[in-house]
């Protein structure tokens, strides 16, 4: 997990009134976001064949975050190991994170595909009434993150 | 939509690792070299380097808030395509990976400017432990 990590969590934990919890992994964070969202979008879409395939695509999202998390921690070891090396050269870095981003990109295509058929898939109203829930995300997204 | 941010927030997360966990606080690091390089001269050095990454660090702030408004508007809308919100997440991305390219750039003359007994120390008091080699069978 990146240090800065836990401060941005810290504050999110804060908010929800669990300040004594460990911070959780940001697998582990959007995980529980994602089952929220399942829940929110039963109580929300009452067309029950609309809702399963909301879920359905909700599901999707939460496994290409596992797939998405896995390659990230994969990535981090090889930095990591990298940093011990005085020696470890630019290249060598460039050489790993251009993994990364080519992977980040690959992975961002995706979520966005998911979000695009979610979005599809809701009339405006159910769009407006999950709206309320972005608040709170978009709050921790402002917050000023550490080094 | 709920959505939307979430993966704009997992997308930075997932980035934010791949820093150099050697300057996740520069308030450490610069704590950690003042006991570990006993040179004045590279001392100072090193101790600008890492003023010059805060105050970037403080524009950097900036330019994330706005990156991440724009992806919130288009993840507001929702007609916006896939296509949109993947343009609005470049931008997110293009910072991150400024700041990595930053850290990257500061990571190297740090290490250029320790002894190979200083880095090791540095390293040492910073990073977490290497992973335990499996046990032979």
């Amino acid at each position: 997990m990146s240090p800065r990590t836990p401060l941005l969590l810290a504050g999110a934990l804060l908010a929800a009134g669990c300040s004594h919890a460990p911070p959780p992994t940001p697998q582990a964070w959007a995980r529980s976001e994602v089952e929220a969202a399942r829940t929110e979008v039963r109580s929300i879409v009452a067309d029950k064949v609309r809702a399963d395939r909301a879920d359905a695509l909700l599901v999707e999202l939460l496994e290409a975050f596992d797939r998405a998390g896995a390659r990230s921690e994969a990535l981090k070891k090889q930095v990591d190991a990298l940093d011990r090396r005085q020696d470890a050269t630019e290249v060598q870095f460039q050489a790993v994170l251009a993994t990364g981003d080519a992977d980040r990109l690959r992975e961002l295509h995706e979520f966005a595909a998911i979000r695009e058929q979610l979005a599809r898939l809701l009339t405006p109203e159910e769009w407006r009434k999950s709206s309320a829930a972005r608040r709170k995300l978009l709050e921790l997204q402002l917050q000023p993150q550490p080094l | 939509m709920l959505i939307a941010l979430l993966i704009a927030y997992f997308a930075t997360h997932l980035d934010s690792g791949t820093a150099s966990p050697l300057l996740g606080d520069p308030d450490r690091l610069e704590s950690v070299l003042k006991h570990q390089v006993k040179d004045p001269l590279r001392l100072a050095q090193l101790e600008a380097l890492i003023a010059d990454l805060k105050k970037a660090e403080q524009e950097r702030q900036q330019q994330r808030r706005a990156a991440v408004k724009a992806v919130e508007e288009i993840g507001a809308r929702q007609d916006a395509t896939a296509a949109e919100l993947e343009a609005a997440y470049a931008g997110l991305l293009d910072g991150q990976r400024a700041r990595r390219d930053r850290h990257l750039s500061l990571r190297l003359r740090l290490a250029a400017l320790t002894t190979p007994a200083e880095w090791t120390a540095v390293v040492g008091e910073l990073s977490p432990p290497p992973p335990e080699p499996a046990a032979a069978k």
